[in-house]
């Protein structure tokens, strides 16, 4: 299996108390891997620092066979511009922008053509059943189109690794239904590495692993496929119901 | 790196997008108002010089040579070289030479007669005394060179001589000869009983008995006509023997308007600067609400790769923007607001020095956007990405 992440011995604190104490984490292309755990366990912590925009206070971490710690902030900016695509659960969309805005901007920093940007963002809105809604602003859309709009700008710089946190927390059980689908078919068919960090049971019977994070460490555990959801195995229309 | 179009295309939608009108319109208003003073400063100083005139003709400098109280001096007048040299001086708006003295003349209309001044006068004599015509014409240049018999009455004794009019075509007895009357002179400093006829026809004609020695300058400017007085000797004495130069203006009255010029002045530049302060604190507040309201925006951005500098570069940007935006709609009102009062104060724009300030304008609006915008952009694009995207 071809791995993407590597993170060992991670230990992270705030103002002295041990957030992160030890955390190994893999992750490979076309696993999703949910991180589950009670409030103010360290998750999301976990997922910004698997992110890059955490630094922690030790460990080691290879994405891709580099590492990452030795990073500046710059190549860390161009690492998460090159290889990383983010979905948060709320407010996910900048206010005064239409859709397709909203996709570009990661291509934007990425220095890539106005034209060639163009073509891929209607590619991608066509993908996610958005095409209609190209010139729309944004913050009129509904909250699940909202994060479908969301996926597009994480794809849209064809990314290795996914990050998303709480993706589904303000979706409803259809809607929730319909994004882990849809990310399970974006992992097969773009070979992604998932990482969701989540409370929500239903998005963890779609993932692939499930780890729980507790007092600080992770306990792992396999889930078996709730709906033939196996890498390869899809077989639904994007963002239809 | 963001591309230096995308960063102008974003700017410029979000600028579109969500318009500042009250910083947009501060900006603009400073702009419109120094244009306007720039351009038209002057020339409204010029006829604001010539209308308060009946304060006591402040802007006019009166030199005369005074040969005639001496009376073993033979008669003097003023040197052409003298009235050439100044009314090349810039800061003359017009010189006119008049008669040594005015005289009291009988004037004859059909079988009346009436006693009035007349006074023989240049074509320079009516900008010089802010007199214009209310009916017909004034004497011009083709008048002096024909040495022609024609006159202009002032309105008051128009109207004692011939009533309600006609007045124009009507002849006049003066001294023993025919005068066409040919226009009625009206103006602030034209009081009593005046009869103006060509300078050089009134010495053809015996009304005066030598040439002129009375010499009257307008300045433009109510700050030029101390230091011209000063030097009007000088001048003179350059050119020609002058014992008896009497050099007068109303010194009094010149430093009290001169001193509520520069009060209104004052006034006008502190509106300026102010507007352009409230601008720029309108842009400093506008962009620090802003990044307070986009905060999590920010952290999406530095998450999906965003350097610093394009965090900073967009916030700047569009503070930047605001003001170039307030500094166009300040050049195009200053336009329309010059172009309007030009032709209305029938005042001649220099449109080039127009283009000069408004240039000066737009970087002055950009220096604005700059001072407003640089210290909230800072903020913003040191902002940590986590604590950006946890912001409620």
């Amino acid at each position: 299996m071809n791995t993407l992440i590597r993170l060992e011995g991670l230990h992270k604190g705030y103002a002295g108390a041990k957030v992160l104490r030890g955390i190994s984490l893999e992750v490979a292309a076309g696993q999703i891997v949910a991180i589950m755990g009670p409030s103010g366990c360290g998750k999301s912590t976990l997922l910004h620092i698997l992110g890059l925009l955490l630094t922690p206070d030790l460990g080691r971490y290879e994405v891709l066979g580099q590492e990452m710690f030795a990073l500046n902030h710059r190549e860390k900016a161009r690492f998460r511009r090159q290889f990383f695509g983010f979905i948060l659960q709320s407010c996910n969309v900048f206010a005064h922008t239409t859709v397709a805005e909203n996709v570009e901007y990661p291509l934007i920093y990425a220095g890539v053509p106005r034209r060639e940007r163009l073509r891929r963002v209607r590619n991608l809105l066509a993908q996610v059943h958005l095409e209609a809604n190209e010139n729309e602003r944004s913050n009129t859309l509904s909250g699940g189109e909202q994060q479908r709009v969301a996926i597009a700008r994480a794809l849209i710089n064809n990314p290795r690794i996914l990050f998303a946190d709480e993706p589904t927390g303000q979706l409803d059980r259809s809607n929730t239904e319909h994004l882990m689908r849809h990310f399970r078919e974006v992992a097969t068919q773009m070979h992604l590495g998932i990482v969701i960090v989540t409370h929500d049971a239903q998005v963890a019977a779609h993932c692939d692993v499930v780890h729980t994070l507790r007092d600080g460490m992770l306990e792992a555990r396999g889930n078996e496929p709730a709906m033939g959801g196996r890498p390869g195995c899809v077989g639904f229309q994007l963002g239809k119901p | 790196m963001i591309r230096a179009t995308d960063l102008l295309r974003i700017v410029l939608r979000q600028q579109v997008r969500q318009l500042n009108y009250g910083v947009i319109l501060a900006v603009a208003f400073g702009i419109c108002i120094y244009l306007s003073m720039g351009i038209l400063g002057k020339e409204i100083e010029t006829l604001i010089g010539q209308d308060i005139n009946f304060i006591g003709g402040v802007s006019v400098i009166k030199a005369s040579l005074e040969e005639h109280y001496f009376p073993d001096t033979p008669p003097q007048s003023f040197a052409p070289a003298v009235l050439e040299q100044v009314r090349s001086m810039p800061q003359v708006l017009s010189a006119s030479t008049s008669m040594r003295r005015v005289c009291w003349v009988p004037m004859t209309v059909g079988q009346r007669t009436f006693d009035l001044y007349a006074l023989g006068v240049d074509p320079w004599f009516w900008t010089t005394n802010s007199i214009t015509a209310f009916q017909g014409r004034l004497l011009d240049a083709a008048d002096e060179a024909k040495r022609a018999r024609v006159c202009v009455l002032g309105g008051e004794i128009a109207q004692i001589l011939f009533g309600e009019g006609p007045y124009i075509g009507r002849i006049v007895g003066i001294h023993n000869d025919n005068y066409e009357v040919v226009g009625i002179g009206i103006g602030i400093m034209l009081r009593g009983n005046w009869c103006f006829i060509p300078l050089g026809t009134a010495m053809d004609r015996g009304i005066h008995d030598a040439a002129p020695n009375r010499m009257q300058l307008r300045m433009r400017r109510l700050e030029d006509v101390e230091p011209m007085a000063r030097i009007i000797p000088d001048i003179v004495s350059q050119k020609q023997q002058s014992l008896h130069l009497k050099v007068e203006f109303a010194g009094e009255e010149l430093s009290k308007i001169l001193g509520i010029v520069r009060w209104v002045r004052i006034l006008l530049t502190l509106g300026i600067a102010s507007s352009l302060i409230l601008g720029c604190m309108g842009i400093w507040q506008g962009t620090f609400a802003a990044v307070r309201e986009r905060t999590r925006e920010v952290g999406l951005k530095l998450a999906m790769g965003a350097e610093r500098w394009d965090i900073w570069a967009q916030f700047l940007g569009e503070a930047i923007c605001k003001s170039v935006l307030g500094g166009i709609l300040g050049i195009v009102l200053g336009a329309v607001c010059i172009y309007v009062t030009g032709f209305l104060l029938h005042i001649p724009i220099v449109w080039t020095k127009f283009g000069q300030d408004s240039l000066l304008c737009a970087g002055a609006a950009t220096l604005v956007g700059v001072v407003g915008g640089m210290y909230p952009a800072i903020l913003a694009s040191r902002m940590d990405a986590v604590h950006a995207l946890r912001y409620e």
